[in-house]
């Protein structure tokens, strides 16, 4: 029990703001000197001290304010690191994990302290997630730069369009029969006028709000503490893909919100009055998670399937449950259907990037490979020490806390199936590490921790909550933060892979954010202009991404057209075979980017994985391959912007 | 929320103008302001007013659902809108959006004149000092933004120039289209010259471009070069009058 020597609650305060700032930050640092307090809700006295309501129901704004401010100025240092880093400033890298880091461990902290009432936690929870969807968008604030975005702006650019669904998307072809995200961002753009760009980001943001929201509401009713919701909430943010690829213009980062959502309104399900209308929000949330994301629909349907299990072994405990079991059913009987009818080209596009990791991890176990060397990318420098030490901390943390969380688990909630089953789900957090290991698996393992979190945070924060439970001090709140800070810091270090990939700044080859500048766009959109939509383009990751968004080509690839055609560009010669390549793949246009052969590509290729030496190339492309298609007969060169070149192909390969 | 309160009159309210803002000509601004609510609130707070009934759910609960199922209307209803004649067009969303709403207020109304009003939390709103905190804290938020969005647009990158050449296919007589487009930083001088083997088709000494300024002409293939095989353009910046800054090279069908 929580021996925090507490106060009564304040009149509501007045005061300077500069007082109430520190008083604010007096409350983080030493609770046991400023707390609210109040009558249990019940008249129950919580497990792990959470301060009350009291009994007319008065919210305390506590260190809010303050810390809201001290969030606010965690943000203006990101936005200076990142203006920092657009002139090359050596200080941007440093100033934007201390921005980070302001923004938030002093939330984390006052989150673990038992001297918050609710609403100050429902708060700082919002405030953190909202904060830390903000970093994203301070890195680009004007225009979509991450990858998985322009594959979703295509989507929604078609449907515009065209005013109906299930249009054909050659960057992403699995994108237009999971459209929830561009039917709400096609909404707001038809209703507004507001540009794909502007109402993707406040879609996700609304998106984020609810995620943030509905996590704490989840861990709330399964932990039976407001306290133990907003640790396992802050701590879920600490998970790798939180603050940018959740954050960005993309199917999972508006499928994850449905997704906990539905856990939300199915764990509150239990004992409640509105047993129905909670049913109907799952249901809803449920459909809304089916037609927006894959991977998504998989893991909810995978954890209510395991909910179920552990439900029926469970009811004979006496503990009382409302039973899973139907929409379990539900749920994997919608989302097979909409895979039969409408999704067919899902298994198509997510069986490789698991075959190929689990295929290159059992040669990794049987001797045959080394391994992906770890925080060495694939072009630049490698990560510095203190990098590294904090990236394995952050995949490292997790694992020690796992068995202390577990064993909190089994002592204090194991009459819950739905703890039991955040538990078991917890386990597979280190499975899926091995495949961090490979190439060709990494990106698959880092794309579970998403889901994993939910879990896993879980877990973690009934082991943090012990530990405040026994070690009462300000130094187990601020060991807690700072610990959660490094899961941060070390989860972004992980899923970016470099510094250079992080901050905005100059031109670098085929590094993603990096590598979208205006000479590429200008190219693109003279195509749309002066060719017309809809040609047949084979050009690099880069330039195939702007070309299929803002030029509204058609781009040439692996994934969509099942044909390879990126060796041609590595070859010397433009004989015969590059010929039949190029016509069995209905070539039109090339665009050749000359600065590819300026260096090394940041993501280990140029193209597409599977082109000559993915993953290992050791010298950057030969100019003159890429200069070859000059001195060929019948090869029209239409377009030149100094580094960009576009050639037609017409006479090679017949395409109109 | 107090269930006897004017949420629904303003809810309803809401999704109109919204609706209507959306459908008649309205600013941009107000379109926009009204848009909002209408694809992310409203419709999730009227089904969340007509499904919940009894105690008064909290306001996380209120921001959770609603916005949550906002979301999941307008997901889900791209699908029914996409089988309609109209399609996704801002009219059938709004119909959609904004019947959803109606719907769903009435559904409430009439509970809440079935049930007695649940006792609501009573709220404390923040004092002067924590509004006064709040606030700064939202200014040096908006601000962050401004920076962030300042130093992209001034970011500054290498200037680039555009040529190009292409078939003139709709001219009445043999034609290429030749066009520059200026990505440099400043105004900028060129020289251009369209050459049909061997043969000047034309010569342009002094083109003055402003950054971001377009220039494209037509030129016509005179009766004995109608059948050449290539067309080039060759583009030079008066500053470097000896290199060749982009060139461009047409191979015409015979």
């Amino acid at each position: 029990m929580c021996s925090a020597a507490v106060a009564r609650a304040p009149p509501s305060p007045a005061g300077s703001p500069a007082g109430l700032a520190a008083r604010g930050v007096l409350m983080v640092v030493s609770p046991q000197l400023v707390g609210v307090v109040s009558r249990g809700r019940r008249g129950r006295r919580p497990a792990y001290g959470d301060a009350r309501l009291d009994a007319a129901g008065a919210v305390a704004w506590g260190a809010l304010p303050a810390l809201s401010l001290v969030g606010a100025l965690g943000l203006l240092a990101v936005a200076g690191a990142y203006t920092g880093a657009r002139v090359g400033a050596a200080w941007a890298t440093p100033l934007f994990w201390a921005g980070l880091l302001v923004l938030f461990a002093p939330g984390a902290a006052r989150l673990v302290t038992p001297g918050a009432a609710r609403a100050e936690r429902l708060g700082l929870v919002a405030l953190l997630g909202l904060g830390l969807y903000l970093v994203k968008v301070l890195h680009s604030p004007l225009a979509f730069t991450y990858h998985d975005e322009f594959l979703h702006w295509r989507t929604a650019s078609d449907l515009l369009q065209d005013g109906r669904l299930f249009g054909a998307n050659p960057l992403l072809p699995a994108s237009p029969v999971y459209p929830g995200l561009e039917n709400v961002t096609g909404a707001l753009v038809a209703l507004s006028g507001l540009t794909i760009f502007q109402a993707g980001v406040v879609v996700v943001g609304a998106a984020r709000l609810v995620l943030a929201l509905a996590l704490f509401l989840f861990y709330e009713v399964v932990g039976g503490s407001a306290r133990v919701a907003g640790i396992a909430t802050f701590l879920y943010m600490a998970n790798p893909n939180f603050v940018f690829f959740n954050a960005q213009f993309a199917y999972e980062s508006l499928a994850l919100p449905f997704a906990i959502l539905v856990l939300c309104a199915l764990a509150r399900r239990t004992g409640a009055e509105d047993c129905g209308a909670l049913t109907g929000v799952a249901i809803l949330g449920l459909g809304a998670t089916i037609v927006t994301h894959h991977v998504t629909t998989y893991a909810l349907v995978a954890f209510l399937v395991l909910w179920s299990a552990v439900a029926h072994f469970r009811r004979g405990a006496g503990a009382e449950q409302v039973d899973p079991a139907g929409l379990a059913l539900l749920a994997l009987v919608a989302s097979l259907a909409w895979l039969v009818y409408a999704a067919s080209l899902t298994l198509g596009y997510l069986a490789p990037h698991l075959t190929s990791g689990v295929r290159e991890l059992l040669r990794i176990i049987a001797g045959e490979e080394a391994g992906r060397q770890l925080f060495r990318p694939y072009a630049g420098q490698a990560n510095p020490p203190w990098e590294r030490l904090i990236g394995l901390a952050a995949v490292g943390l997790p694992l020690l806390g796992l068995p202390w969380g577990l064993r909190q688990v089994w002592r204090r909630r194991r009459a819950d199936a739905f703890a039991l089953t955040l538990a078991a789900g917890a386990l597979a957090y280190p499975a899926g590490l091995a495949l961090r290991l490979t190439q060709f698996g990494a990106e698959a393992s880092s794309r579970t921790a998403a889901f994993l979190f939910v879990a896993l945070a879980f877990v973690l924060a009934l082991g943090v909550a012990e530990a405040w439970r026994r070690w009462p001090r300000p130094s187990t709140a601020a060991a807690c933060a700072g610990l959660a800070a490094v899961m941060l810091v070390g989860g972004v270090i992980v899923n970016t892979g470099s510094s250079a990939r992080l901050l905005p700044g100059a031109y670098l080859v085929a590094a993603d954010a990096r590598s979208i500048e205006p000479q590429s766009v200008a190219a693109a959109e003279w195509a749309r202009r002066a060719l017309g939509p809809g040609h047949r383009f084979a050009a690099d990751r880069t330039n195939r991404l702007l070309l299929g968004s803002y030029g509204e080509q058609y781009v040439v690839n692996g994934l969509a057209d099942r044909v390879g055609v990126s060796w041609v560009f590595f070859s010397s010669a433009f004989g015969p075979a590059e010929r039949a390549a190029l016509r069995q793949a209905r070539v039109r246009y090339l665009l050749i980017d000359r600065r590819l052969s300026d260096g090394l590509p940041l993501v280990g290729f140029y193209f597409e994985a599977g082109e000559p030496g993915t993953f290992q190339h050791a010298t950057p492309l030969d100019p003159t391959a890429l200069a070859k298609f000059d001195v060929q007969e019948r090869v029209s060169r239409v377009f030149d912007s100094g580094d960009v070149v576009i050639y037609d192909l017409r006479a090679v390969t017949d395409e109109p | 929320m107090n269930h006897r309160s004017h949420d629904l009159p303003i809810v309803v309210a809401l999704a109109a103008v919204a609706v209507a803002a959306a459908l008649l000509p309205a600013p941009a601004v107000a379109r926009a302001a009204f848009a909002l609510p209408l694809v992310l609130v409203l419709p999730g707070y009227a089904l969340t007013a007509a499904a919940f009934r009894g105690r008064a759910l909290g306001l996380a609960e209120w921001v959770a659902f609603s916005g949550g199922l906002s979301l999941a209307v307008a997901a889900l209803g791209g699908f029914a809108l996409t089988w309609s004649p109209a399609g996704l067009q801002a009219g059938s969303w709004a119909t959609l959006l904004g019947g959803i709403t109606l719907a769903g207020s009435a559904a409430a109304w009439r509970r809440r004149r079935r049930e007695a009003p649940p006792i609501a939390p009573r709220r404390v709103a923040p004092g002067l000092g924590q509004g006064l905190l709040l606030g700064l804290a939202g200014l040096i938020a908006a601000g962050a933004l401004g920076l962030a969005a300042t130093g992209a647009a001034q970011q500054e990158t290498a200037g680039f120039s555009q040529l190009w050449l292409l078939a003139a296919d709709r001219a009445a007589a043999p034609a290429v289209r030749v066009g520059l487009q200026s990505g440099e930083p400043a105004a900028t001088r060129y020289h251009l010259v369209v050459i049909a083997e061997g043969e000047v088709l034309g010569d342009w000494p002094a083109l003055d471009l402003a950054p971001g300024e377009r220039w494209e002409t037509a030129v016509a293939l005179s009766a004995e070069r109608a059948d050449a095989v290539t067309v080039e353009a060759l583009l030079y910046r008066l500053d470097e009058p000896a290199r060749v800054y982009r060139r461009a090279q047409l191979w015409r069908d015979r």
